[in-house]
Order: C-alpha cells, then sequence, then structure tokens
C-alpha cells in the first residue's frame, strides 16, 4: 500500500497560489513604508539649520519691496544687520524704530540694515514699512529661501555678518538696545 | 406724527419689496466659500498640522484675505496653490512634492510595492509548480496497473 494521501484527496484539497498570510505581510509592509516615507518627508522639512558664530552666512539673493534686488555678495565688505520680520508680528513692531536707529546712526561706518519680510504680502509689508519710515532696505523673502538658509524658527529674529561674510551672532526675538550695542562692534568694518 | 409713522411704514414697505442690491452680498459669500476651499487645501506654515482655513494666526488671517484677493482677480485654484507654494515655500503644502529629494516619499512607497508586486507574483509561480510536481506524480503512481 502506498503511504500518499488518495487521488481525489490531493486534487480537493490543492496548496492555495498565495497565502494569505504573505499578502497581509504585503500589504502591511507597504503601508508602514508610505508612513515612514512621509515620516521622514516631515522631519526632514521641520530640521531647523543649525548656524554657529564664525561660520560662513548662507548666501542669498533678496527681491526688494520697492523694486530692485540685492545680495549678500554686493554687501561685501559692509557689516550686514539682517532682520527678519513680519507686518503680522507685534514684537516686529517694537523693534522696527530701533533698527531705523541703527540704519541711520551707522550707514557711514559701512554697517548695511537689511530687512526680510517672512510669510507676508507685499502690500502689507509695505503698509508696515511706511508705518515705521524705514528707509533701510526691505524685501520679500519668496519660498521662505533665506529664512530655511539661515534656519529662523520664528520673528523677529536677526543675524550679525562681519564684513568677510562670517556670522558674528544671531539674536531671536525682538532686539534690544544693549543687544545692538553687544553685536554691532563685532561687525563694524576696520577703519 | 402720524405723518412720520406713516412715512416710516412706507420706507419699511418699500424695503422689504425692494431689498436692494442683493448680489454683492450674494458674490462675498460664495468668494468666501472658494477661499475656504483652497485654504483646506493648504497648511499654516507656523504651526504643526493646522490647516489655512482653521488657523486663527494673524498671518494665516492675512493669507486667506490674499487668497480672496486673488480669487477675486480671476486666478483659479490651481493657480493659487502654486503661487503660495512659490510664495511661502513647500510646507503650505500638504503633501510632499514630486520633485528634487523630497520625490523619494513617493518613490520609494512605489518601488516597494512594485517590488513586493513581483516578489509575490515569483512566488505563487513557484507555488502553481511546485503542486503540478506534486499532484502529477501521484495520478500516474495511482493508474498505473501493479505488475
Amino acid at each position: 500500500m502506498s503511504d500518499h494521501p488518495s487521488t481525489t484527496e490531493s486534487v480537493a484539497n490543492p496548496p492555495p497560489l498565495v497565502s494569505r498570510s504573505l499578502l497581509l505581510v504585503v500589504v502591511a509592509i507597504s503601508v508602514m513604508l508610505v508612513l515612514l516615507a512621509l515620516l521622514a518627508w516631515r522631519v526632514l522639512r521641520a530640521q531647523p539649520v543649525a548656524l554657529a558664530v564664525g561660520d560662513p552666512a548662507p548666501p542669498f539673493h533678496l527681491q526688494l519691496i520697492e523694486g530692485g534686488s540685492l545680495t549678500l555678495a554686493d554687501l561685501q565688505g559692509q557689516g550686514v544687520v539682517l532682520n527678519f520680520w513680519a507686518s503680522w508680528c507685534d514684537p516686529c513692531r517694537d523693534e522696527a524704530p530701533l533698527l531705523e536707529e541703527a540704519w541711520l546712526r551707522n550707514r557711514d561706518a559701512g554697517i548695511a540694515v537689511l530687512g526680510v519680510a517672512h510669510l507676508d504680502q507685499k502690500a502689507a509689508a509695505l503698509r508696515f514699512i511706511q508705518t515705521f519710515g524705514l528707509t533701510y532696505p526691505n524685501g520679500r523673502d519668496s519660498g521662505s529661501l533665506i529664512a530655511r538658509a539661515y534656519g529662523i524658527q520664528g520673528v523677529p529674529e536677526t543675524f550679525f555678518i562681519d564684513p568677510a561674510g562670517n556670522l558674528a551672532g544671531a539674536w531671536r526675538g525682538p532686539l534690544t538696545a544693549e543687544a545692538m550695542q553687544q553685536f554691532l562692534p563685532l561687525i563694524q568694518p576696520a577703519p | 406724527m402720524p405723518c412720520l409713522r406713516i412715512g416710516l411704514t412706507a420706507i419699511l414697505l418699500l424695503a422689504t419689496v425692494f431689498p436692494g442690491p442683493s448680489t454683492p452680498v450674494l458674490a462675498q459669500t460664495e468668494l468666501d466659500d472658494r477661499m475656504y476651499d483652497i485654504a483646506r487645501e493648504l497648511w499654516c506654515p507656523l504651526c504643526s498640522g493646522v490647516r489655512l482655513d482653521a488657523c486663527e494666526l494673524q498671518a494665516c488671517v492675512q493669507m486667506r484675505a490674499e487668497i480672496r484677493q486673488l480669487l477675486a482677480e480671476g486666478r483659479d485654484p490651481e493657480w493659487i496653490v502654486v503661487y503660495f507654494e512659490e510664495e511661502y515655500g513647500p510646507q503650505v503644502h500638504g503633501q510632499p512634492p514630486l520633485r528634487g529629494f523630497q520625490s523619494l516619499a513617493w518613490l520609494v512607497p512605489a518601488v516597494a510595492v512594485v517590488g513586493l508586486g513581483i516578489g509575490a507574483g515569483l512566488r505563487t509561480r513557484r507555488a502553481v509548480r511546485q503542486r503540478r510536481s506534486a499532484v502529477v506524480p501521484r495520478i500516474r503512481s495511482q493508474s498505473l496497473p501493479k505488475v
């Protein structure tokens, strides 16, 4: 007698073509990969750039609100106060007069103040500039490219760049007169 | 006094019969609806996981006003979404863009699904072959007459 099961038994119960568990594993892995990829995207997107004092300041090209454009290379040899602001930001209103004063007082000494409107509309930014009578150059950061290059976490935020184009300091939050006194000498061009 | 009362009643009646230009009010509501439809597709660039239509930050209020203005200028919703991404960065978009490094968020799962599909197909083919090779010898062994 044969040890094999009968013919009718073999044909009636063939091995399954694709096991259900394999299908479940495929679906589960696919879903997991989709979620992981989305998570990775969100984490990468949220990752702030960490600039340190002494690092070369990231280059930028700023479209000025009142026309024209300005790059960091255009300001080579000058100290630069790069201020991120927005018309919807209340603390930005507090520091605007301080920045204007610093510009008027130091522009002949080789220090440029530059405003970057972050996540703002042209008309609203222009109203802000007119309200505070700002005369230093201001531009809009299209695509938040400059904000991402500098890794800002909010507005207002200010970076002090020395005449060699290196970062001399950064200030998160509204500027104070004390902060200005601390950082401006660090970016003063040599006479 | 009766004259004043009659006059006021007449004004009220006239205001009821001719309610005045209602089109701008309707147009405003429709424009707002369209604005919120677009804002629902976008995300607040300052918050984490808050849609633009639901965000109460002043920045988002201004952005919604901008959408409304662009709609009033005759821009279509697709144009506005692209404009917002260009103006405020990719963070306003609810999904990763299909370009650059971030396209991996789309490509990796797609490649994984295709790869797993091919793997499952190969396994199925092997299972079919094994089943055939297992069934045929049994039939032969039973149908052959014993010598």
